[in-house]
């Protein structure tokens, strides 16, 4: 399973020359240059927009580049559509990974690495699975069924299957820790570490400094569609540098939250007694879940995703019942109530995952709005859509937010433009409660810097915000207190100053199995 | 006996329904819902019964009304998956013209008589006392109905094929992106799932009934769509479900036979019932085993 020929005497891999890329008057690379050896670690970071994915996205196949070309072995390729990049050795592990829910592990690879015939191997596949996973450290259950895993897991499944893949010998990781706890990305590293000593290439594309600068041999930093700045590991001076060729010219603005210890306890604006959640399957997803939440706090939900955060975010907002329990807002009891209830009592919902929860695909941002109740404008018997629309440009949290021109259909945002309107939606209700999921998920460091100030000021306005994210930096960074969903409980709450982010991690990861 | 005759019936009576809803099942795992299934069974009972009366031979007949069956599913392969047409409305035409065009061609086949598939007692085993004569008395079709069900569960769950299948039902562009085109293993599907409702249908004319009579599957392939979801898209399942609708048909038969004074139209309607009492049931177990993509239609763009 290790990379082949490495007799060859060209020490790269791949070299990508001048690749340029345009979609319609966009253009998303010019002219970029990537060399990857084998036997490193190749990092490239660059903000949203920057152009990281269409470059990946040429790289894997999935794009024919406009101009520009790819020379592996000495060699003209063309790697357009992906078999063929598979076909020379190029796997991706994708961030929203391409797995079948329903199949089991097993099955899954079988999809991915056998090619001929009608029948397969299980049992020697089976073998393969367990071998590569023992030599890199990758635990994976063959008979599971991949619904069942968290994101964790799945991510080992996806470089499994990418290793067993014949000839694979340069991997794409793409935005790989996201979704990891810090005992994972430490081992996740390591894994990396083992990968390059067996003469894999590897190319990382990340957004975390402190990651590139554990790992990586290369870096190139990609801002508006160019290279802005390339180095090898030991010409780099500090992690501020790379900040810096990632920002170009602008401001980080810094991180600044006013803690207010000795204050008397606010009041109480969601309590929840002896909740219990079921989830999609029949099962309880949280037992007997004791909670409270307070006007003017941040309350961090740490977890690995799947702990139940969809489940109790759902439920905090009326969209799942409990099946036992007290759930208070205020002094009301809400539990089997419905949304409209929930709104009305104040609270505002950013779900885990608005492109699919939140997005019409035809609406335009406004009407996206003003389906969410943003007030109307009356003309005559029709609607004044030119005054509603230059009142949410004029909003502050429109501005804040730099959401994108209200008439664009919500289906040709990026990712950052989509989180920014539910955000912005979320804000201009001026809720008493904010329930926010993962909010710079998919964000360039800017924006989220931007949004995590937001949720601070709205705090310090009196609003209880009660945010779940699995970005640990982001929570201790934000929150007043944090509870950590593992194993189906809550634990908690823990005071930020009083823990640290190892014992936190421990507690996600450890949380689980002693259930 | 009552019972061994009832439970021998469950099987004669069940087996078009059963080979329906296999077929059926082979289409959904791979997304596609065929309510055609109904138009492709009465296309295999007329098409292998005017075969069988052609050349004598129920064989010939039975592969001549697996192709019928194809044929219609072929039509409806060609409108869901190439021109992207709705599942449901497709399924439902097709339903229909199945109906009006089998009794158009099939009315000069209404008063034939043909030999077609009978009872094979199997030796020995169809001596052994009650077991016997509810298992070992049947029509070939029959036998190798039963047989099907473990190829189909090992097609399915043991081989590149059958995760292949399961994958276009579930996440087409998860498939596409390991270099397969789920649009061909779709359609392969359909075809093949409007093969084995085909021989269902043979089996109701050629081998069941031994004649031909308008619109004589009365509601059996829908019966068989409904069955796949009471199964939870599970070949035993499927065929357990046939079998007992096979079960209240023969029980009604029975009832009949011995004059208790209960309405026809009642007993009828008593199979259905039961359907519909086997859905009510199971329903709420359904929704986590649905395959994902069952009823979208895949763009063909590589995403992501």
């Amino acid at each position: 399973m290790e990379p082949t020929d490495l007799s060859s005497s060209n020490p790269y891999l791949l070299e990508a020359i001048g690749l340029t890329k345009r979609f319609g008057s966009l253009t998303a690379n010019l002219g970029v240059n990537l060399k990857v050896r084998r036997g490193s670690i190749h990092a490239v970071l660059g903000e949203n927009g920057a152009g990281k994915s269409t470059l990946m996205k040429m790289l894997y196949g999935v794009y024919a580049p406009d101009d520009g070309l790819i020379r592996m072995d000495d060699e003209r390729v063309v790697l357009h559509p992906p078999m063929k990049a598979r076909g020379k050795g190029i796997g991706m592990v994708f961030q929203d990974f391409r797995l079948i829910p329903a199949m089991t592990v097993l099955d899954n690879v079988a999809l991915a690495v056998s090619r001929e015939g009608w029948r397969f191997r299980r049992k020697e596949l089976r073998e393969r699975i367990l071998e590569v996973s023992a030599k890199y450290g990758l635990a994976v259950d063959p008979a599971a069924e991949v619904w069942q895993l968290d994101l964790g897991q799945r991510q080992r499944l996806e470089i499994v299957k990418t290793l067993l893949v014949p000839h694979t010998r340069l991997i794409i990781f793409d935005e790989p820790t996201s979704v990891l706890v810090p005992q994972e990305v430490d081992a996740f590293l390591n894994m990396l570490g083992m990968l390059k000593r067996d003469g894999y290439g590897i190319l990382l594309i990340t957004h975390k400094i402190n990651e590139v600068m554990a790992c990586a041999d290369e870096v190139t930093v990609l801002r508006g569609g160019q290279v802005a700045y390339s180095a090898r590991r030991e010409e780099i001076p500090d992690g501020d540098s790379l900040i810096a060729a990632m920002m170009g010219g602008k401001e980080l603005m810094p991180i600044s939250k006013p803690r207010a210890e000795s204050e008397a306890p606010k009041p109480e604006a969601l309590t929840l007694e002896r909740i219990v959640i079921k989830g999609d399957h029949g099962e309880t997803v949280l037992q007997e879940a004791e909670m409270s939440l307070r006007a003017g706090e941040i309350l961090g939900v740490a977890g690995i995703s799947g702990n139940g955060q969809r489940e109790l975010a759902e439920t905090l907002f009326g969209l799942r019942r409990p099946s036992q329990g007290v759930l208070r807002i205020g002094d009301r009891e809400l539990q089997g109530r419905g949304v409209q209830a929930f709104m009305e009592a104040g609270v505002s919902f950013v779900s885990e995952d608005p492109l699919k929860e939140s997005v019409v695909p035809g609406l335009s941002i406004l009407e996206h709005m003003v389906l969410d109740g943003y007030p109307l404008a009356p003309k005559r018997l029709g609607v004044d859509w030119a005054r509603i629309r230059s009142r949410l440009s004029a909003s502050p949290e429109a501005k804040a937010l730099a959401l994108a021109d209200p008439d664009r259909k919500a289906d040709r945002l990026s990712g950052g433009n989509v989180q920014r309107m539910v955000l912005t939606r979320a804000l201009v209700r001026g809720p008493r409660i904010l329930l926010v999921s993962y909010p710079s998920r998919g964000l360039d460091i800017g924006t989220t810097r931007t949004i995590q100030q937001r949720l601070i000021a709205l705090a310090e306005q009196g609003t209880a915000v009660l945010l779940f994210s699995e970005d640990l930096d982001e929570l201790f960074k934000l929150s007043d207190r944090l509870v950590v969903l593992a194993g189906k409980r809550l634990h908690g709450p823990f005071r930020p100053a009083e823990t640290d982010a190892a014992a936190i991690g421990r507690l996600m990861l450890e949380g689980g199995e002693s259930a | 006996m009552i019972l061994s005759d009832i439970l021998a019936g469950a099987l004669r009576s069940g087996t078009s329904v059963m080979l329906a809803s296999q077929g059926e099942l082979l289409s959904e795992r791979a997304g596609v819902i065929n309510l055609g299934t109904e138009g492709s069974m009465l296309g295999g009972a007329m098409g292998g019964f005017a075969v069988t009366v052609w050349t004598g031979n129920p064989w010939l007949g039975t592969l001549a009304g697996g192709l019928c069956g194809l044929l219609v599913a072929a039509i409806h392969a060609y409108l869901v998956i190439v021109r992207k047409a709705n599942q449901l409305a497709t399924g439902l035409t097709l339903m229909f013209f199945g109906m009006g065009i089998t009794a158009f061609f099939g009315r000069s086949f209404v008063s034939e008589r043909i030999v077609g598939f009978n009872p094979v007692p199997i030796p020995w085993l169809s001596d052994i006392p009650f077991l016997g004569d509810v298992l070992f008395r049947h029509d070939p079709l029959t036998y190798l109905s039963i047989l099907l069900v473990p190829c189909l569960w090992f097609l399915l769950f043991r081989t590149r094929l059958g995760i292949m299948l399961r994958a276009a039902g579930e996440r087409e562009e998860v498939l596409f992106a390991s270099g397969i085109n789920p649009k061909l293993v779709r359609g392969a599907a359909v075809l093949a799932g409007g093969f084995l409702a085909g021989i269902g249908g043979v089996q109701l004319s050629v081998a069941y009934t031994h004649s031909w009579v308008e619109n004589m599957t009365q509601g059996r392939g829908v019966v068989a769509v409904a069955l796949v979801i009471f199964a939870s898209w599970k070949p035993a399942r499927a065929m357990l479900g046939a079998y007992l609708f096979g079960a209240a048909q023969a029980l009604q038969l029975t009832v009949q036979q011995q004059g208790l004074p209960i309405s026809p139209f009642f007993l009828f309607m008593l199979p259905y019932l039961l359907t519909i009492a086997a859905l009510l049931l199971v329903e709420r177990r359904r929704q986590s085993s649905t395959p994902e993509g069952l009823g979208r239609v895949f763009s063909g763009e590589a995403g992501g």
